[in-house]
């Protein structure tokens, strides 16, 4: 029985297919390019890049190899052996929510209304004209989760998956609901986080409820729950395992705890910071649940990441955990979401095999998402987005030479290097006359 | 040396000699001061001679030499170069294929004041009470076992500053580190470094002050700025007209007890910087700022030694060059307020390329920018290596040429200048103490790790040795009773 929340869901998801195949149209527009003789990563699972060419027509990738040709109307970029790479993607930000952190005319990130909190979506407000877009962009970020920052509840809301051009740069709503547990949840805070844990056991409970009395709620014969009706709405699919549910969690304990609460209601969870993941690895990977995680973070910071470590993204990996990176596990990391890359880079330099830090800056996302299709892959049949790097893309001091997403090639402008072009002579009192 | 020289130069108010109330960071007090209170107690560990030897050398003074060696000894630099003999016993590491560079020095931290874990009760770096708290000393609120200290280390950090923190127009005064392992803070004090006086313009007063008394606009920064440098400036007339009379009165302290000024801790601080003492390290974001408090250190005759956190030094770097100022910036932090939008990757780079001619009695002098790559960040401070490598890469990338040996310098060299410290540490010069990192391969990678840290010759840190790194108190079977945090 097909109840109206999932008709919904259904509904939105045969429009976004509708939609991404009109698309096809508009974006015939882009080159079709030809990137020859690249160091190509992520062509397959091996991890060994390939010397070879990538053709591009239109929105996707078509052939990926050493003998693949150019059309006759290809645009050629010569990698000159230069690596190439999938577009990377940060599982975790605000992109498009927040001009300024400090302004709060400027941030959307999150909502103290007490009305919301699953059901909190901020889909129809990431500003794809944000600065903030351009200039990640720029620096080979092509994809990204925007998760709101959880305000007042236990449930902040829902993530929005965008691709970071366009002026529709959703790619998919509704694609997580975001839940914190640990020292600073709410709940927590001021009492205790095993509150915390009885207010999911009580959403679930209640979610559950509703979803099997949804006619007698609505004439007013069902008992209150402790949420509102739209908030269990929006934790149906969270219930039904069709999208992951974010847990921002830290301690070995708190994860135990929620790898438990993840069984007993069938959830498939993403755990976000997890900084003592590395001490109950085995229990996560036999969980299935997967990590988010900012790779720098070792700082004791609080009685639930007193075992931080830069080995975290490392040994996770080594029992068989997927993990993906974002810059910061804190509320929403938006400004530099590109660093998620000196985050990878960091992670290998403290064991993580390279190709898995690669990995999980496009792969390992795109399969938490529900994207990995279309997207994680230089291969035939994948989105058209990758970047031509000046030299090792897990390296700070390599740069986007190229950032190609959806089959177009992106300017590498953006408002930094605006200020950097006109002030590159400090003495000119023109500059400003200078566009 | 360069800074306290230019410091004086620039200090039309320098007539006294020091006050004994007011000397709190000469290097050597006059025999007959009493001793600074809260003096430094820093005794280097005990080292062996060390012989670094085949390494790729920064020098920390926009010098590099290849296939070179550095030779520690006695806590000194004794010997850099191809043809460095090891004394007798000397312990000697074949470097070869390695980096050798001085310890990276910090002008911007608040490690100890606000340690990990960051709780209510060890929240200690910011005296929000009062616009000006310049009587508050970072010192009095470190943790000598914040487990931030050791994490520094192994990123190659050797000596910083801690500040108070912003949110005041005074702060407060700074203080300068060795970064070791200590039970009080006076063990880890860096011999002779001078006081900073933490100053901040913009958004922060504002938004804490706005809806407490103020200031709450800019301007009410300002005129706060200046209501206590005028007072400041009469608190150190009286002194003087105490020691005058003292001096005429031949030392006798009864005969002119009548006369003796009231001590006030807060006009201490900022009579020690219109002495030339104390160090302003002003927190100022936005070109225009920069440029006003410039005139307000004009108009009260001190200097400003360090713009942190400035965001929009590169739109000033002229100005900033012509008034010997250095710039302590971010690679590409940005946004998380208005004052930290204009951010550009190029920030450090065009600092450092700025060049301004300047009249000194009479003669010209050439004055060159002074960048340097500060973290304000406790998980920063752990790879400010890989934060001057984005920095220096995004120079080159808009067409500067910026060495590695130069960039280097926004990390040792430049941060010793803005410490006042710089005839002590920041460059591998002989005699000059013997802070050295050896990284195991260019420190400008993200692959890189300090893999031995010596501070004053001694080791300090060994990555492949878990005997030598240390663990704070803090630390100590704090997750599993036997076991260790790391």
């Amino acid at each position: 029985m097909k109840t109206p929340m999932t008709q919904s869901f259904f509904v939105q998801s045969l429009r976004r297919t509708l939609l991404a195949t009109m698309l096809l149209a508009p974006l015939a527009q882009a080159d079709n390019l030809f990137i020859q003789n690249g160091k190509l990563y992520g062509s397959d699972n091996t991890g060994t890049p390939i010397s070879g060419n990538v053709l591009i027509r239109g929105n996707r990738i078509v052939a990926v190899g050493a003998e693949v040709k150019p059309d006759a109307d290809s645009r050629i970029i010569d990698a000159k052996g230069r690596p190439v790479t999938v577009g990377l993607m940060n599982a975790h930000t605000g992109l498009g929510t927040v001009d300024i952190d400090a302004e709060d005319s400027t941030a959307d990130t999150a909502t103290p209304d007490l009305r919301f909190g699953a059901s909190f979506d901020l889909t129809d407000v990431i500003n794809p004209d944000s600065v903030l877009i351009p200039y990640n962009r720029m620096m080979g970020l092509t994809r990204a989760v925007v998760t709101p920052a959880v305000g007042h509840d236990v449930f902040g809301g829902q993530s929005t998956l965008i691709r970071l051009a366009g002026d529709d740069v959703v790619e998919r709503r509704q694609a997580a609901v975001i839940a914190n547990y640990g020292a600073h949840a709410n709940g927590a805070n001021e009492g205790s986080r095993a509150s915390t844990l009885l207010a999911m056991r009580m959403a679930f409970d209640d979610a559950k409820d509703y979803t099997a009395n949804r006619a007698a709620f609505q004439r007013g014969e069902r008992r209150e729950y402790s949420l509102p009706y739209r908030d269990l709405d929006a934790l149906l699919p969270v219930l039904d395992g069709r999208i992951p549910l974010i847990v921002a969690v830290d301690r070995a304990q708190d994860i135990r705890a929620i790898l438990k609460l993840g069984s007993e209601y069938k959830l498939r969870l993403i755990l976000l910071g997890a900084s003592e993941g590395h001490r109950v690895a085995k229990d996560i990977a036999a969980a299935k649940a997967a990590v988010i995680l900012a790779p720098m973070e070792n700082l004791p910071d609080s009685f639930d990441t007193l075992s931080a470590s830069l080995s975290n993204a490392a040994e996770l990996n080594r029992a068989g955990v997927k993990i993906a990176f974002t810059s910061n596990a804190g509320d929403s990391p938006s400004h530099n979401a590109h660093l998620a890359r000196q985050g990878a880079g960091n992670a290998v330099a403290n064991g993580l095999p390279a190709d898995a830090a690669l990995a999980a800056l496009t792969r390992n996302p795109a399969e938490m998402f529900g994207i990995s299709d279309h997207y994680g892959k230089l291969a035939a049949g994948y989105d058209a987005d990758v970047v031509v790097w000046s030299d090792d893309p897990l390296e700070v001091t390599s740069y986007p030479d190229h950032v190609i997403l959806a089959g177009t090639e992106q300017s590498l402008v953006s408002h930094q290097t605006r200020l950097r072009d006109r002030y590159k002579e400090p003495a000119d009192p023109l500059r400003a006359y200078k566009r | 040396m360069l800074t306290h020289s230019l410091r004086r130069s620039a200090l039309p108010l320098i007539l006294l000699p020091a006050l004994v109330l007011l000397a709190g960071c000469g290097d050597e007090p006059a025999a007959t001061a009493k001793p600074a209170p809260f003096a430094s107690t820093y005794k280097p560990l005990p080292s062996k001679p060390t012989l670094l030897r085949n390494a790729t050398v920064l020098i920390g003074n926009g010098q590099q030499l290849d296939n070179a060696s550095v030779l520690l000894q006695d806590g000194k630099i004794v010997a850099v170069g191809s043809d460095v003999k090891a004394p007798d016993g000397a312990d000697i590491i074949d470097a070869s294929g390695k980096w050798v560079t001085p310890g990276i020095i910090d002008v911007h931290s608040h490690l100890g004041v606000y340690p990990s874990p960051a709780l209510t009760a060890s929240e200690d770096g910011n005296e929000m009470v009062a616009p000006d708290t310049a009587y508050a000393w970072a010192e009095h609120a470190v943790w000598p076992q914040d487990p931030q200290f050791p994490l520094a280390l192994a990123g190659g950090v050797t000596s910083m500053q801690i500040l108070p923190g912003s949110a005041n127009l005074f702060g407060g005064r700074s203080v300068t580190l060795k970064n070791v392992p200590a039970r009080t803070v006076q063990q880890m004090k860096f011999p002779g470094a001078p006081y900073g006086l933490k100053m901040a313009c913009g958004e922060n007063p504002k938004r804490v002050y706005g809806e407490k008394g103020g200031p709450m606009t800019r301007m009410g920064n300002v005129a706060g700025y200046r209501k206590s440098w005028i007072e400041a400036a009469k608190y150190l007339k009286d002194w003087k007209a105490y020691e005058d009379a003292l001096a005429a009165a031949e030392g006798n302290e009864a005969a002119v007890a009548d006369k003796m000024p009231q001590r006030d801790l807060r006009l201490e601080t900022l009579a020690g910087v219109l002495k030339g003492e104390i160090l302003v390290q002003n927190h100022c974001y936005r070109a225009d700022e920069m440029a006003v408090m410039i005139d307000i250190a004009k108009e009260f005759g001190f200097k400003i030694t360090a713009f942190h956190h400035a965001v929009e030094a590169y739109k000033v770097a002229d100005l900033l060059a012509e008034n010997n100022i250095c710039a302590a910036v971010w690679a590409d932090w940005w946004g998380f307020k208005q004052e930290a939008y204009d951010m550009t990757l190029e920030n450090a780079a065009f600092v450092d390329k700025a060049r301004a001619t300047v009249t000194v009695d009479g003669k010209e002098q050439q004055r060159v920018g002074c960048a340097i790559i500060h973290s304000d960040s406790a998980l920063g401070i752990q790879r400010l290596n890989q934060e001057a490598a984005k920095a220096m890469v995004a120079g080159r990338r808009a067409g500067i040429d910026i060495s590695e040996a130069q960039a280097m310098r926004w990390l040792t060299e430049n941060a010793a200048k803005a410490l006042g410290i710089a005839d002590k540490v920041g460059t591998l010069e002989q005699g000059k103490m013997a802070d050295v990192v050896l990284w195991d391969r260019s420190p400008f990678s993200v692959y890189a790790h300090a893999e031995k840290v010596f501070i004053d010759g001694a080791l300090m840190y060994d990555r492949n040795n878990k005997q030598q790194q240390a663990a704070t108190d803090f630390e100590l079977g704090i997750v599993k009773p036997e076991g260790e945090r790391l």
